[in-house]
């Protein structure tokens, strides 16, 4: 079966060079013949590679630990669930995962492409194979999935028990597709480019879909991984500004400059230069997202280990930043500008102000990221920007996305009114000062909070103004007034989707102020029957015990939790150590609602049933995992095809 | 076993991959070369969401000299820039193609009998 | 859609330069204010020998200390909440560090750990402690012990 697996793999790879020379030289020859050639080898690799998958799942499932990859993610005790996650948890099998991904979306794109013959096609199809082509050799020459093991081993290594958590199901896939999503709209554009056109409205609004898959599932793929965090990994955060979770945030907030630069581009011809380089930058940043992570690049407590997989990515990511550059730069004529931005206060502008912000937030990350080799290359003295450095910086920025969030939607296409702004403005202003001034009065809480529930009020207001114009549109055609709702979210289901998807942002923003402003926290040793008193709760331990197991020796502790004197639920946080990694590992006893999470760590057990907990109170935490869910709902609204088909094709 | 699954696989996707080269005439559907000289412009896919537009409109967003640029991006028309410089037969083709339906554009943007330009249009 | 008309107001420059300086206004009131938020959270590295030989000289500055744990030297005071242990370089120098908090989890002896805080009188004062996860097997993993 590995055998299988390692042909079809090899197979993947001359499909994928069979197919980037193929469409390459039918495009010379105008052969359609072998361009149609090169459209099936893509198809071919699609089904190879999904052979090689299939193999691994199957040596994985069956625990074939003649195979070094099975040793080291499985074993024979693990539940089936982790047993499919071992799949993508191991280097190797990650990096296949990544590959059959973009086969699937590549061809995916390429199909969905059948009735239109257009000169970029062939061009978008090399792009792509020889994008497949690189991982397919990538893993043959430094990562092989199939590579026999280093002993005949009878148990598996099971992989780390802190990886055994649903987390770790969802998470790492997720961001995987995300990265893999990026080559469409890389390829497309580049492709473009090099067929010597330019992008129309049309074409723009086709590619629109897969910029918002990626960013969709590469932002989900970050907070899942958050999530993760805090419910797993038991410090009580969710973020930690660490090397690896700064190096997937960065292509994501380009990615988020190049979804709305390219909202300019299919209205104004705008942003044409600034597309071109965000799309290849959001792809070449999840390049090096994915050296930084299994490179060793950059000193970080995450440990892939260096290997010679780090010196491929670094190759590929220099060969195609190069790529990149000559291609923008032989064919800049066609990225010039249909449109010129006219005034300060208009649409246009804003978005540019939008797209400097996130590239500045990029920008900012990545250069604390290698701020320590950084610093080190030119002064000698290596510095390091702690997570305090990372969160005041997010702090200083929030404002200023927040006002663009709010101001955008009432400016006017070329230039505003200036009366006519003050107009649109009094309310949310005069709401946000309300807002202000109650969280002021109502927890005497820190400027910064005042600022920042104000502003989130603001955008509210203006957003819900926004719904409200379109609905006095439809009624003004017509319509009743449930009937105008709906049709006004599916008519214009775009940009409605897009509002939607920014008050998902508002709930995300309110959640993470609640928790990195309000939050507190205590330290406590109990004896057995003692308690302590954290914000409105009094914890009670009640007992603790040890039990033994074959994986595992576990730790426990139960609370009693009271609130105004009544006794509400118990907490059982553990503290248990796994035998086959020789690791502590904690589990937290966690309870949410709405307005705060109650969050216990036992750091401590000894023989005489002293123990030490940490106990944290998360205001408001939740809603930054609402607000995620509001923003999944936003992009699929915004993604699907709905709305009135008007009865003339487009062009 | 193995070794016999693999050479009918490679065998199959060989097969497969390399038809249209040796197979005469048309494959099934897909054009020869000569139809790709009468390329076709991909279509929008989806419908025109042009109510964005009404409603920045009524909103007083919108100037009238913009109305219609704006208007057309919505329904799929083009913004093709005239410094691109598309180097063979195929781009020319598609260029005159797209010349020709854009000087139709004018009121026909939206068939369903809605006014979408209520303003006068400017004629290229 | 052709190019749009030649309109001397569209060729004019003064928005663009209005913007420039705009923007540039903008981005050194934001610089200004990140440079400095940084300065004040930012941390040194040094080595075990780098800190011993400065001594007095980093006395109140944020620091950032790798090294191996000792075997053995890790003792957890459960009811003063207190963690000390040794850490060791390759040269052989050793660092006692003193850590008021959570005890980490994947804290065993040769873990390397990179601590943070300041430095008086041979002693660490640690306020955050970095751990990298010992087996290579391991996948990405973020582990931080925080006061």
């Amino acid at each position: 079966m590995a055998q299988i697996g390692y042909a079809a793999l090899l197979l993947t790879l001359i499909a994928g060079v069979y197919s980037a020379v193929i469409v390459v030289w039918g495009r010379q020859r105008r052969s359609a013949e072998m361009i149609e050639s090169g459209k099936r080898g893509m198809v071919a690799a699609a089904v190879l590679c999904s052979i090689s998958v299939l193999s691994l799942l199957y040596l994985v499932l069956t625990n074939d630990f003649r195979y070094q990859y099975v040793y080291e993610t499985t074993s024979t005790f693990q539940p089936l669930a982790y047993h499919i996650s071992a799949l993508w948890q191991g280097q190797s099998g990650s990096i296949l995962f990544w590959l059959w991904t973009l086969s699937l979306l590549s061809l995916f794109f390429i199909l969905l492409k059948r009735n239109a013959i257009q000169p970029e096609f062939p061009y978008e199809i090399a792009i792509l194979a020889a994008l497949e082509a690189f991982f397919a050799l990538l893993l043959l020459a430094a990562a092989n999935p199939f590579a026999p093991a280093v002993e005949a081993y009878t148990e598996g290594f099971g992989g780390n028990p802190l990886l055994e958590n649903p987390g770790m199901i969802y998470h790492p896939p997720t961001v995987l597709i995300g990265y893999a999503a990026t080559a469409i709209p890389f390829a497309a554009i580049m492709g473009r480019l090099l067929a010597g056109m330019t992008a129309d409205a049309a074409w723009l609004r086709n590619l629109r879909p897969w910029v918002l898959l990626s960013w969709l599932l590469l932002g989900v793929g970050i907070l899942l991984g958050a999530q993760w965090a805090y419910v797993e990994l038991g410090w009580g955060g969710y973020w930690a500004w660490d090397p690896v979770e700064n190096a997937s945030l960065i292509p994501w907030l380009i990615n988020t400059a190049f979804l709305h630069a390219l909202i300019m581009q299919e209205r104004r011809g705008m942003f044409k230069l600034w597309n071109a380089i965000l799309a290849s930058a959001t792809f070449l940043l999840c390049i090096f997202a994915t050296w930084v992570t299994r490179g060793g690049a950059v000193r970080s407590v995450h440990a892939f280990g260096a290997s010679s997989v780090g010196d491929f990515f670094l190759g590929g990511l220099i060969v195609l930043t190069i790529f990149s550059v000559w291609v923008i730069v032989t064919h800049r004529k066609q990225l010039k500008s249909d449109f010129e931005i006219q005034a300060l206060g208009s649409r246009e502008a804003a978005f540019l102000y939008t797209t400097l912000l996130f590239v500045a937030a990029a920008g900012l990350v990545l250069l604390g990221t290698v701020f320590p080799a950084l610093s080190e290359a030119i002064t000698g003295q290596q510095i390091a920007w702690g997570a305090e450095s990372f969160d005041q910086i997010t702090r200083i920025l929030t404002p200023f996305l927040l006002v663009l969030l709010g101001v955008c939607p009432i400016l006017g296409w070329r230039r505003t009114e200036g009366s006519k702004l003050l107009q649109s403005l009094l309310i949310p202003i005069a709401v946000a000062l309300i807002a202000a001034a109650g969280v002021i009065l109502l927890s005497g809480g820190p400027t910064y909070a005042a600022l920042a529930f104000g502003l989130v009020s603001f955008v509210a207001v203006t957003i819900l103004a926004e719904f409200y114009e379109g609905w006095r549109l439809r009624l003004r055609k017509g319509e009743g007034p449930l009937r105008a709702l709906l049709h006004l979210i599916t008519y214009s289901h775009r940009r409605y989707g897009g509002y939607l998807v920014h008050l998902g942002v508002l709930l995300m923003v309110i959640g993470i102020t609640g928790q990195s402003l309000y939050q507190t926290s205590q330290q406590v040793a109990l004896n057995r029957g003692e308690s302590v008193t954290v914000g409105s709760y009094k914890l009670q331990y009640v007992d603790s015990g040890t039990e033994d197991s074959a994986a595992k020796r576990r730790f426990h502790a139960s609370l009693q939790v009271y609130r105004n004197g009544q006794p509400q639920f118990s907490l059982e946080p553990e503290r248990n150590y796994h035998y086959n990694v020789e690791q502590w590992v904690t589990e937290i006893a966690l309870r949410s609602n709405l307005a705060e999470d109650l969050y216990v760590m036992l750091l401590g057990l000894e023989d005489n049933g002293l123990a030490t907990f940490e106990i944290l109170i998360n205001p408001l935490i939740s809603w930054l995992w609402l607000g995620g869910v509001v923003v999944l709902l936003g992009t699929v609204l915004a993604v699907l095809p709905l709305g009135r088909r008007s009865a003339s094709p487009a062009v | 076993m193995s070794v016999l699954a693999i050479l009918l696989i490679a065998a199959l996707a060989g097969v497969y991959v390399s038809y249209p080269l040796w197979s005469r005439g048309n494959v099934k559907g897909q054009p020869t070369s000569r139809a790709m000289a009468a390329a076709r412009p991909e279509p929008a896919a989806g419908a025109s969401d042009v109510e964005e537009l009404e409603i920045d409109e009524q909103a007083g967003r919108v100037e009238a000299e913009d109305y219609s640029p704006l208007a057309q991006s919505y329904t799929g028309g083009t913004a093709v820039s005239a410094a691109a410089e598309p180097d063979d037969e195929i781009e020319r083709q598609v260029r005159a193609l797209r010349q020709k339906r854009s000087t139709q554009q004018p009121g026909q943007a939206s068939s369903t009998g809605r006014q979408v330009q209520r303003r006068p249009t400017q004629k290229k | 859609m052709s190019a749009p008309e030649v309109n001397p107001l569209e060729k004019s420059r003064s928005p663009r330069i209005k913007l420039f300086i705009a923007l540039a206004v903008v981005a050194l009131a934001v610089g200004y204010l990140i440079v400095s938020s940084v300065r004040e959270t930012s941390a040194y590295y040094m080595t075990i020998n780098e800190l011993q030989a400065a001594g007095p000289a980093v006395q109140n500055k944020k620091l950032r200390v790798a090294g191996t744990l000792v075997e053995n030297s890790a003792q957890w005071n459960p009811q003063k909440l207190m963690l000390n242990f040794t850490l060791t370089d390759k040269g052989n120098q050793q660092l006692p560090v003193s850590y008021k908090g959570a005890r980490p989890d994947m804290f065993k002896d040769g873990t390397e750990v990179i601590v943070e805080g300041t430095y008086t009188n041979g002693d660490f004062q640690a306020s955050n402690l970095l751990l990298k996860c010992p087996s290579k097997y391991q996948d990405a993993t973020t582990s931080q012990a925080q006061k």
